[in-house]
């Protein structure tokens, strides 16, 4: 697969902040106001249980659009899905 | 990087590569050689080329440089002085152990070629030939079998055919004694038509369910907010669905506990569950696979629903936010179960005249034959990384005890226990690999080893995979005072999705081969799902995949377990268990790999092997069709 990339293994070091913690997924925040990532729990290696605040490391490199095709149902089924979380958010915060 | 002494030696027939810059004159010891396990990555980056006449290690050990020479510079024979080509004489002491044993593997290897074989039923013949340094040959009966036919394989002047057939005979009479532990027997009721009714029962071929059955099942749950019951035939298989939490039988007991006595089962027919909270997110941890029906499920896998089959499917909602956290996808299951329950307890009152179909399964102790255990590693992490163990009926909820809740700890259960569903999947990963309950009820490796009658499969052991290390190997090392206490010939470890799950299915691996037991390793990797760790026991492993580019592509049950990957886990521990050589894995997945030993298989037993399907026989989604497999006619 990695043929379709033109730039290839520049993938360096990360560190990030566990900032949330559920029984599926965790959300790492970046150092040095990187961003996000959301990843399922199972993919998250530790010697102890999860908290909030733990520090990780990852490698990571830069995303590069393999195509310019739209990929029309995947982004329908992700963007139906971002609606409701942000929806939830929004009851949440009124409640 | 230098090597030691011991690496040198186990990597005598490696190439020779300079580690650092050396003066002539020096004398060429391990620590002057690179470490031959990064050579191909020197290779790959540009920074190393090798020419033909490039030494081995076992060859340039004590010999002399001539003239100085720079880091990473293959060494050849016009660079060194004193080579000693390693068909020749030897004059180091290491080299010639090395050279002993190479001579050793040179007297197996053509019995280890020896094709096609006839099938004799289990065994090893034993030969201890006293001379030299006593070398003991362990070789199949499968293969030894064929010596006594006489053909031009009998390489090895002290193997009689005698000694062969006397030992095959002994062989033979300790097989005779076979115990029958426990029977299972199977009623098939077949299921034409599902409609809804005032009562739940059985019609002839006519399932009616009760049209206010979905109350009782939302009265059930705290958390389900809402239910629908969906009946989907096959002319509806196109219409959207929410994800598939899991596909599981009906089933119900008529008589006996979850793995012996009789047990009803309905064909035709299989219960979907799917589900969303109430905000429409999908009960499903990344990866999941709401849409058209037919373009999300592998059809006939072990786990997953056959075509033409009818789909109870229902539809949960439960609350907000409530789908990442544990309790909810458990009642989502639960309140489905409901309605499930109420179907069983018809079924169980179902006329006999009714039954179109019996199937037995036995579960015999072959005394003689490799006694081997299959080990099930399941999710332990919590949430949909969960599995109830030991249900009142099979593949139920009632009476069934999450694994988290039991600690992860390894249980020890038959193998018609699996086969009657003592497991009910509470599993979400992504959809392509995750094992449901239907799977566990149809598992190939069980019902492969299970007919193999040259091995004696001992129980199928369960083990959670916990979220934190230290709890990982808190869980393994119960496993392997398992297997010590069992006096095992050998073992299967089986690990559904991918993840921080590797961590213990590594582990795992380690305990039971620390022990001296062979151990097959089977999982999902290829290109996505690549091993976390690993250590020195895992050299014989099963790829799962069966997706065209190596991924997981949300396709249920695509990436699962087989009956072709049982028949290769089957094989391999069987030839590891007879000591054969296992080569070395390529750097990268390469599909070739697995059709090879599909070939060998084939070739040896004379038995077909039918390749799965993939994700190519669906209809394409348009994402597939127009960038991942562009046709180019």
């Amino acid at each position: 697969m990695t043929n379709k990339l033109k730039y290839i293994s520049t993938e360096s070091y990360y560190e990030g902040i566990i900032v949330e913690v559920t029984d599926a997924a965790v959300i790492i925040d970046f150092k040095g106001r990187l961003g996000q990532l959301k990843v399922p729990r199972r993919m998250v290696i530790s010697n102890d249980e999860l908290e909030v605040g733990h520090q990780v490391g990852f490698m990571m490199t830069y995303p590069e659009v393999i195509s310019k095709e739209i990929d029309e149902t995947y982004t329908e089924s992700a963007k139906r899905q971002m609606e409701a979380r942000r929806k939830a958010d929004e009851r949440n915060k009124n409640k | 990087m230098s090597i030691t002494k011991e690496t040198a030696q186990e990597h005598a027939n490696d190439l020779a590569i300079t580690c650092c810059r050396f003066e002539a004159g020096t004398i060429i010891e391990p620590s002057n050689l690179e470490d031959p396990s990064l050579i191909p990555d020197l290779e790959d980056s540009g920074l190393l080329e090798i020419p033909d006449n490039s030494l081995k290690i076992g060859e340039v050990l004590g010999t002399k440089l001539k003239e100085t020479v720079d880091a990473l510079t293959p060494l050849t024979k016009d660079l060194l002085e004193g080579v000693i080509s390693m068909d020749g004489k030897e004059e180091v002491e290491e080299e010639e152990v090395k050279k002993q044993e190479n001579k050793e593997m040179k007297s197996i290897e053509p019995v280890k070629e020896v094709n096609p074989v006839k099938q004799f039923s289990g065994g090893t013949v034993k030969i201890h030939i006293g001379e030299g340094r006593d070398i003991n040959l362990e070789i199949p009966l499968s293969i030894a079998g064929n010596l006594t036919e006489g053909t031009n394989q009998v390489s090895n002047s002290n193997i009689t055919t005698s000694e062969v057939e006397k030992r095959e005979e002994q062989e033979e009479k300790e097989e005779q004694s076979e115990k029958i532990l426990r029977k299972l027997v199977r009623k098939h009721f077949k299921i034409e038509k599902v409609d809804l009714g005032r009562e739940t029962r059985i019609d002839g071929t006519t399932l009616y369910i009760r049209d206010d059955v979905l109350k009782d099942a939302l009265d059930s749950e705290e958390l389900v907010i809402d239910i629908k019951l969906e009946i989907i035939t096959p002319d509806r298989y196109g219409e959207y669905s929410e994800t598939i939490m899991d596909i599981q039988p009906i089933a119900t007991k008529e008589e006996g506990e979850i793995g012996e006595g009789v047990t009803r089962i309905l064909d035709g027919v299989v219960v979907v569950v799917t589900g969303t909270d109430e905000d429409g997110v999908q009960i499903g941890e990344f990866g999941s696979s709401e849409g058209a029906l037919d373009r999300n499920i592998m059809w006939g896998r072990p786990g997953s629903p056959e075509k033409g089959e009818i789909f109870i499917k229902t539809e949960v909602t439960i609350k907000s936010g409530r789908g990442m956290e544990r309790p909810g996808p458990m009642a989502a299951h639960r309140a489905t179960d409901v309605i499930t329950q109420e179907i069983r307890e018809s079924l169980k009152n179902a006329n006999e005249s009714l039954v179109v179909d019996r199937e037995e399964f036995v579960q015999r102790r072959k005394s003689g034959r490799k006694k081997v255990v299959i080990i099930k590693e399941i999710m332990g992490q919590g949430a949909m990384h969960d599995n109830y163990i030991m249900p009142t009926e099979p593949v139920g909820t009632i009476g069934a005890k999450a694994n988290v809740d039991l600690g992860n700890v390894p249980v020890v259960t038959s193998p018609l226990q699996v086969l009657d569903g003592c497991i009910h999947a509470l599993t979400c990963i992504g959809p392509a690999s995750k094992e449901t309950s239907r799977h566990y009820f149809r598992e190939p490796l069980v019902l492969e080893a299970m007919n193999d009658d040259e091995i004696d499969l001992a129980g199928v052991i369960f083990v959670g995979s916990p979220q934190a290390n230290s709890e990982k190997f808190y869980v393994s090392k119960f496993l392997g005072m398992t297997i010590e206490a069992m006096d095992l010939d050998g073992a299967i470890i089986t690990t559904e999705g991918f993840g921080n799950n590797h961590v213990d299915f590594a582990s795992h691996i380690e305990q039971v081969g620390m022990r001296g037991v062979p151990v097959v390793g089977v999982t999902y990797s290829a290109v996505q799902g690549q091993l976390v760790v690993g250590n020195e026991y895992m050299n014989a492993m099963i790829d799962n995949n069966k997706s065209s580019q190596g991924i997981e592509n949300e396709i249920l049950s695509n990436n699962c377990l087989a009956p072709e990957d049982a028949i290769r886990a089957v094989a391999m521990l069987k030839a590891k268990i007879a000591g054969e050589e296992i080569k070395d894995a390529e750097r990268k997945w390469n599909a070739n790999v697995k059709l090879n030993n599909v070939e060998l298989i084939e070739e040896q037993t004379g038995r077909k092997i039918e390749l799965e399907d993939n994700e190519q026989s669906l209809t394409k989604s348009k994402k597939r069709q127009e960038i991942y497999e562009v046709e180019n006619d």
